[in-house]
């Protein structure tokens, strides 16, 4: 009995001497932990600031070469005879390629539309991506299209096409009815079809001005070496269309719409508009471009295994023809317009910007090996970087950042007051770039009459960096961790019915 | 010390955001100003411009008195320059105080800018101004390739063929401008220049043989026969392929000796050459033309093809019968090209 309470005691001892070193050493590892963390954070936070202090710097050197190329685009317009152009019997012919899948409510008003812009010789090709909805049934209808059995040289390989049909009434209109197979593959089979060595993509929701194929040609006919030029796009919604084309330009009236605007002159008007005049433009948006035919074909045509087909095809581009160390130029042109509709609902729109990243992503990593590469110049130097730091893990580091500081004020390393006039900065410079983006299209463009427009424009420049920036960075970074290569698919876009010329219009 | 920098960042920036905000309020308020007086003097001269159109009042002269009347006068002398031309231009420009304008090309053409040099050569041009063409000869010499464009431009539309062989010895020198370019150019000039085309297909360089071939066939010259047959000899396929468009334009004109060299090409070895004689073929209704189209019906390019099977349907009947032919016939593309062909004139 004795030696068992000997032992007991023995074993008493033993456990509580134990348990206090595991609390002392628990103690210990948790203070190291600490320790370790706020090293860590100290040095992540003085990364973002040299981070946002790189970013600001390169959005500021991009402002001011956009501010060069519109001063030359102004100066540009003011000795070139657009109407010249169009009456030359040399400006070179088009082949309007526009894809469609599920556009029954809007693709009359745009085909008719297309088939009055004003250009010397196109032909408008549609392309009927296998829709369910009546798209194919209400062209054949409205334009009174017969079946033909047209031979064509398949340099790029399609799903197969189902039917090509030739309009009685438009001898440059046809349209290829195919099985679904994305609108990368619907692109492809419009540049089999086509018949000109230039051609444009245009989405077939998208409205573009009369005279903007002649505006985003011109830089094929001043010079030769083009290969690539690329457009304006902006929101069409709440404006008012007559027969497929602008009546009058109006501000969104929902938010989200208006957001968006500002958000789509910004990235026109400085990102494209800058990169453009280096000759590192690496996207020329999917609603608006032109390309040499010949160029797209030895590219291998859009890449169907991604999402932004429209990136990849430009980088394509680009790292061909910097490989085969051949000169050519892909430009933007901050003057022709095209007019597209834009999410008005939550959901729709944080799809819309998950797949835009994850083509961004696509792109820059199925052409990692032009990173940092002194072999493609300019693009793999700079712009190539640029799209993988600044927009590819930008909106990772920016929820980081956001995590970093609450865990940085709660371990006392920033004071609310530092963290305060950081974010202050960083959402001020926010505002004068949107701010100036607005102030150089009043002034180059002025696509919206009335002083409320401007207002309201400058007023969401403000309103958009409390909630949609970070909710947009959210999405950005949902989309970042849940990228998976080959996962490809037409956006969900509902579309919505032009809104019809009325009468009260001044 | 690092937080006054950063308070000091954030003061400037707000500064600079208000400034921006105030200044495109105000410019806006103000372009909207502007824009409803502009509609006004708009509409007044848009009535004295249709007077001097259709020739009602030719003793008016429109002399704008405001900084608002001439810039407003000069939007509407540039928009309807596009939609005139001929002696309505010309009634128009005649009857227009250019002095105002003309103090302002002239200090665009000195300054240092070439942006105002471009504008400034244009409106030459555009207003007619014969005073200052001394200016743009010596700018021809210039090394800017746009600038060259505009100069060669306003001088053709001041001028007509006056200079176009001066034009077309430099902007062919070195191949300055595109091809499309330079046709543009002799496409502006209203005058008969076969004597100066001529010149240039016996003295010029390669470059501008080929331009001057293609639009000596282009305004139906009779010299431009006697250079097709000679380029359609040469072994550069694009004197070749200019023969070619040259003809085109100029079509059957009954020369059998002619039609018998452009024959031979059939054989020739570049696609390009083979694809322009069956186009060209569209326009000689003959039955040995469509021997030789029923030739290139099986040529390896596909190119060819497509053009020959065109060029039958345009033959007419003959054609279609050569078609219908075809679409029994072994080689595939050879007969769905036909079927479709015959499709196509069917439907349309």
């Amino acid at each position: 009995m004795r030696s068992r309470e000997i032992q007991l005691t023995l074993f008493y001892k033993e456990t509580y001497c134990y348990r206090g070193k595991m609390i002392i050493w628990g103690v210990n590892r948790m203070s190291t932990f600490i320790e370790y963390m706020t090293i860590f954070i100290n040095k992540f936070n003085w990364f973002i600031l040299y981070y946002v202090l790189l970013i600001n710097t390169i959005y500021f050197i991009l402002f001011l070469v956009s501010i060069r190329s519109l001063y030359i685009d102004r100066q540009k317009n003011k000795y070139w005879s657009y109407e010249g152009m169009i009456a030359s019997n040399y400006t070179p012919p088009l082949s309007i390629i526009v894809p469609c899948y599920n556009e029954e409510k809007t693709i009359i008003d745009n085909i008719q539309a297309l088939l009055s812009l004003e250009y010397g010789e196109f032909e408008l090709v549609i392309i009927n991506d296998g829709s369910k909805d009546q798209t194919i049934e209400k062209i054949i209808d409205q334009f009174d299209m017969k079946k033909i059995e047209m031979p064509y040289r398949k340099k790029i390989d399609t799903k197969e096409i189902k039917g090509i049909y030739l309009s009685s009434r438009y001898k440059n209109m046809l349209v290829v009815d195919k099985e679904n197979g994305g609108k990368a593959d619907a692109l492809n089979a419009g540049v089999n079809i086509a018949n000109y060595p230039i051609i444009t993509a245009i989405d077939a929701d998208s409205i573009i001005e009369r005279d903007s194929l002649t505006k985003v040609i011109r830089p094929f006919v001043e010079d030769p070496t083009v290969i690539v030029s690329g457009g304006v796009v902006r929101p069409v919604n709440d404006s008012v269309v007559d027969k497929g084309f602008i009546e009058t330009a109006r501000l969104p009236k929902k938010n989200l719409a208006r957001f968006q605007t500002v958000e789509y002159l910004r990235a026109f008007l400085f990102g494209r508009l800058g990169w453009g005049s280096i000759n590192a433009l690496m996207i020329i948006s999917g609603a608006f471009g032109v390309f040499r035919k010949s160029v797209v074909i030895d590219a291998g045509g859009y890449t169907e295994n991604t999402i932004g087909e429209d990136m990849e095809l430009v980088v394509k581009i680009h790292e061909q023809m910097r490989r085969n160390k051949r000169r050519y130029k892909i430009v933007f042109v901050p003057d022709p317009v095209c007019w597209t509709q834009v999410p008005e609902k939550l959901q729709i729109l944080k799809s819309q910007r998950k797949r835009w990243h994850k083509g961004l992503m696509d792109s820059v990593l199925n052409h990692k090996k032009m990173l940092f590469n002194p072999r493609y110049g300019v693009v793999g130097l700079l712009a190539m970087p640029y799209y993988l730091f600044v927009e590819m893990i930008g909106a990772p580091i920016e929820i980081i950042g956001y995590i970093s500081f609450f865990i940085s004020f709660w371990l006392g390393l920033v004071s609310l007051e530092f963290f305060l006039v950081f974010l202050s900065v960083s959402i001020l410079y926010g505002i004068f770039l949107s701010m100036s983006a607005i102030l150089l299209d009043e002034y180059n463009f002025s696509k919206y009459t009335k002083l409320s427009e401007y207002f309201l424009l400058m007023l969401y420049s403000v309103l958009e960096n409390f909630g949609y920036r970070q909710l947009n960075a959210w999405w950005r970074f949902t989309a970042f961790l849940g990228y998976r290569r080959k996962n490809k698919q037409w956006g969900e876009m509902t579309r919505q019915e032009f809104q019809p010329l009325k009468k009260n219009v001044k | 010390m690092f937080m006054r920098y950063v308070l000091l960042a954030l003061i400037s920036i707000v500064i600079i955001d208000l400034l921006i905000f105030s200044f495109l309020l105000i410019k806006k308020v103000a372009k909207n100003v502007v824009k409803k007086r502009k509609v006004k003097i708009k509409n007044k001269y848009d009535e004295l411009f249709l007077h001097l159109i259709m020739e009602t009042d030719q003793s008016m002269t429109i002399k704008p008195k405001t900084h608002m009347e001439k810039k407003v006068l000069h939007e509407l002398v540039l928009h309807y320059n596009t939609v005139l031309s001929g002696d309505a231009k010309k009634r128009l420009l005649d009857h227009i105080d250019k002095s105002f304008i003309a103090v302002r090309i002239n200090r665009y053409l000195r300054s240092k800018s070439v942006w105002k040099n471009k504008i400034g050569t244009f409106l030459v041009g555009e207003y007619e101004l014969n005073d200052m063409l001394p200016v743009l000869l010596k700018q021809l010499k210039t090394s800017d390739y746009e600038l060259l464009f505009v100069t060669a431009r306003s001088i053709i539309v001041v001028s007509n063929d006056q200079y176009i062989k001066d034009i077309l010895q430099v902007v062919t020198k070195r191949e300055k401008m595109t091809k499309q370019n330079v046709l543009t150019l002799i496409d502006l000039v209203e005058a008969d220049i076969e004597a100066i085309l001529d010149e240039a297909m016996m003295e010029g360089n390669g470059f501008l043989k080929m331009i001057a071939l293609e639009e000596l066939g282009k305004r139906n010259y009779i010299k431009s026969i006697h250079w097709i047959k000679h380029m359609l000899t040469q072994p550069e396929k694009e004197f070749r392929i200019a023969a070619l468009k040259a003809s085109y334009s100029i079509g059957d004109i009954g020369d059998e000796s002619y039609l018998q060299g452009m024959y031979l090409l059939q054989t020739d070895p570049e696609w390009e050459v083979r694809a322009f004689l069956a186009k060209f073929l569209m326009k000689v209704k003959r039955d040995s033309a469509i021997d030789i189209l029923t030739n290139l019906m099986s040529d390896s390019n596909w190119y060819v093809r497509h053009n020959a099977s065109n060029a039958l349907l345009a033959q007419g009947e003959k054609g279609k019968l050569v078609l219908m032919d075809l679409l029994n016939s072994e080689d595939a593309f050879a007969r769905d090209t036909a079927h479709a062909v015959l499709q196509r004139d069917i439907l349309l």
